[in-house]
């Protein structure tokens, strides 16, 4: 369900929405060439909420951010919402993760010279729409992130928590394909930590959002419908919830 | 919120490291603008000068004279419509420090020839009858405290002695760059009075020709006195006002350099600026990057923010500038006096500050945009994280 309530296409939902292929992803620190992903398969269906865990150098930022399409992969095929990522230009992925993407980082990344509502306007800059319209859709997200009373205030006035929220809020804006949360809980205490799963559970059930979510925390972790577990850039094993 | 309102925000996210910065360009455009304003002045003799006059000199130096005799001689070639003479008089009033230009001219001809001079008919027939009378600009005027009637002593240091006289006028300009600092005194005042080497002599003729006449009219002239005791050169005086102030280019060309060297300066601590802003904020560059702002987007953020700092500094300084000239053209005129033309601040010299400010904030910010833009998204998010 997208955000202004525009019924989606269920024709779609049994197509993987994103499809990796072989991937392998190396990085060279001078000669030595450091291997972080090797042959890796996934596919991920519309509309789940996947976790993404293991242990430090596993590869999960790394899968994470060649399906956000930040990154590319050394070789394999990134599909997601039906596009091969590898074969766009850097104008074209800005322009794919404008449309298809939303971010979620562990530090929020909001821009402290910008209010709430400015910095949840801010990818909305990218789009066509009119003054009017932007503002309509950035109270909606502002609202869906509880929110609406705090627009005015800037994120040094506003909680960890609330900032994280603020950052769900700029994510959504766009109604994007897929959204990508890299530790979104890592920075916050036990309450806030248990708002914004509970906020990332909501834009899932209610709003049919596909999330991806890197996390240490098994706690978090548990708020997904799927965990997947990297080991030494493969997939290990996963583990579907019961709830 | 608008693009440019995002660029506004950005560049006052730092508010005192931006206004420091805006306060040291717009100290830069004060500098600039003063320094251009000096030169401007230094040169306003040769700007104001008149197409249709020439300037008979000897042509051995600027600082020797002419026989007296050689007036009529000139009054008879042919083009020739109008001539005066005059003396440069090198007296000191009070002291040296106050320094102003001093000319002994036969007042009749004189404010023909010039007619920029401005002086009421009741002045100027009070300054005729009166031998020892003189008439100042109302700007000399005004920096002494003179007053029609007031008697006052020079000190004659080409002419030795005590020279006394009588302020019988003083004179206007027709228009804004007519130099106001000037004082006139009857030339046969002086050669009555001075001793037999220094008698029958003047500094230059001026002449007054006929539209388009002038080179026709100077090579007449100096076809006249060749092989003479005193061989003549004239030439317009536009040239002539050039020749006089040449011996200072080199100072003139040094201000011109430090006044393009003091712009350098301050762009390049806006450069500095600008690329301490964005790297600061790496992360957030990365993170627009990463919602899908394309390069081009980060480059125009940064130039945008250069040219906005670099704007306000050159408003501000604009703003500034005429006050300050002001003051400290009250100032160098105790100093220079009448050495300096007018010093108003010029159109032109404005808008150069302003394009060269405007400029500036794109080439300071060039380097620290195309870096923005080269960002690697992930690395740039790996490092804060």
């Amino acid at each position: 369900m997208m955000l202004d309530d525009n019924p989606i296409d269920d024709g779609l939902a049994a197509e993987p929405l994103i499809r990796l292929r072989g991937v392998t992803k190396s990085y060279h620190r001078g000669r030595q060439e450091i291997p972080v992903l090797d042959d890796l398969d996934l596919d991920i269906p519309e509309g789940s909420f996947d976790a993404l865990m293991g242990p430090s150098g596993s590869g999960k930022t790394t899968l994470l951010n060649l399906i956000a399409g930040i990154d590319r992969p050394t070789s394999g095929s990134v599909e997601v919402a039906g596009i091969e990522l590898t074969t766009l230009s850097e104008g074209d992925l800005a322009a794919f993760r404008a449309r298809h993407v939303g971010f979620i980082f562990q530090l929020y990344n909001l821009m402290p010279v910008l209010t709430a509502f400015q910095n949840v306007e801010l990818p909305l800059l990218l789009t066509r729409l009119g003054r009017r319209e932007r503002r309509r859709r950035v109270e909606i997200a502002l609202r869906v992130v509880g929110l609406a009373d705090r627009m005015d205030h800037y994120p040094r006035q506003l909680s960890g928590g609330q900032e994280q929220r603020v950052a769900i809020a700029r994510a959504i804006v766009t109604d994007p394909t897929i959204l990508v949360a890299d530790e979104p809980t890592g920075d916050l205490d036990r309450q806030s930590a248990e708002e914004i799963l509970r906020l990332l559970r909501l834009l899932n059930r209610r709003f049919e959002k596909t999330i991806v979510m890197v996390t240490h925390d098994p706690h978090a972790a548990a708020a997904a419908s799927l965990v997947r577990r990297l080991d030494k850039g493969q997939l290990a094993d996963q583990r579907a919830d019961s709830r | 919120m608008s693009w440019l309102g995002l660029v506004w925000r950005s560049a006052l996210r730092n508010r005192l490291r931006t206004a420091l910065t805006t306060a040291g360009i717009a100290l830069a455009v004060i500098a600039f603008l003063f320094l251009r304003t000096f030169i401007a002045a230094f040169y306003a003799g040769v700007e104001n000068a008149s197409a249709d006059r020439l300037v008979v000199r000897n042509r051995i130096a600027i600082t020797s004279p002419l026989p007296i005799s050689y007036v009529d001689k000139i009054r008879g070639v042919r083009g020739v419509e109008e001539l005066t003479w005059m003396s440069w008089f090198a007296g000191v009033y009070r002291d040296e420090r106050s320094f102003f230009a001093l000319f002994a001219v036969d007042p009749p001809s004189f404010y023909r020839v010039y007619p920029e001079f401005l002086l009421d008919e009741k002045e100027r027939r009070a300054f005729f009858a009166d031998q020892s009378g003189a008439v100042v600009g109302e700007l000399l005027a005004e920096r002494f405290g003179w007053r029609v009637g007031d008697r006052i002593t020079l000190r004659g240091t080409i002419y030795p002695g005590d020279w006394e006289l009588t302020i019988r006028g003083i004179y206007r300009g027709r228009d804004k760059a007519t130099d106001r600092q000037q004082l006139h005194l009857h030339w046969k005042y002086v050669d009555e009075r001075v001793d037999e080497r220094q008698k029958n002599q003047v500094g230059i003729v001026v002449v007054r020709t006929a539209p388009g006449t002038g080179a026709q009219v100077a090579a007449t002239i100096d076809r006249l006195f060749q092989s003479s005791l005193a061989e003549t050169r004239t030439e317009s005086e536009r040239a002539f006002n050039l020749s006089f102030i040449s011996m200072s280019a080199a100072i003139v060309s040094a201000v011109q350099v430090i006044s393009m060297v003091v712009l350098g300066i301050i762009l390049l601590v806006l450069g500095n600026t600008i690329a301490m802003g964005a790297r600061e904020r790496t992360s957030e560059l990365a993170a627009m990057r990463a919602i899908g702002f394309r390069p081009r987007h980060l480059v125009g953020l940064i130039v945008g923010e250069g040219v906005l700092v670099a704007a306000l500094g050159a408003g501000v300084g604009l703003a500034l500038a005429r006050p300050v000239l002001r003051f400290i053209a009250d100032a160098l005129e105790s100093a220079l006096g009448a050495f300096l033309g007018p010093f108003e601040l010029s159109g032109r010299a404005a808008a150069l500050a302003v394009a060269v400010c405007l400029v500036g904030g794109v080439l300071a910010s060039a380097l620290p945009a195309w870096r923005a833009s080269r960002l690697v998204i992930v690395d740039a998010l790996r490092r804060t994280e």
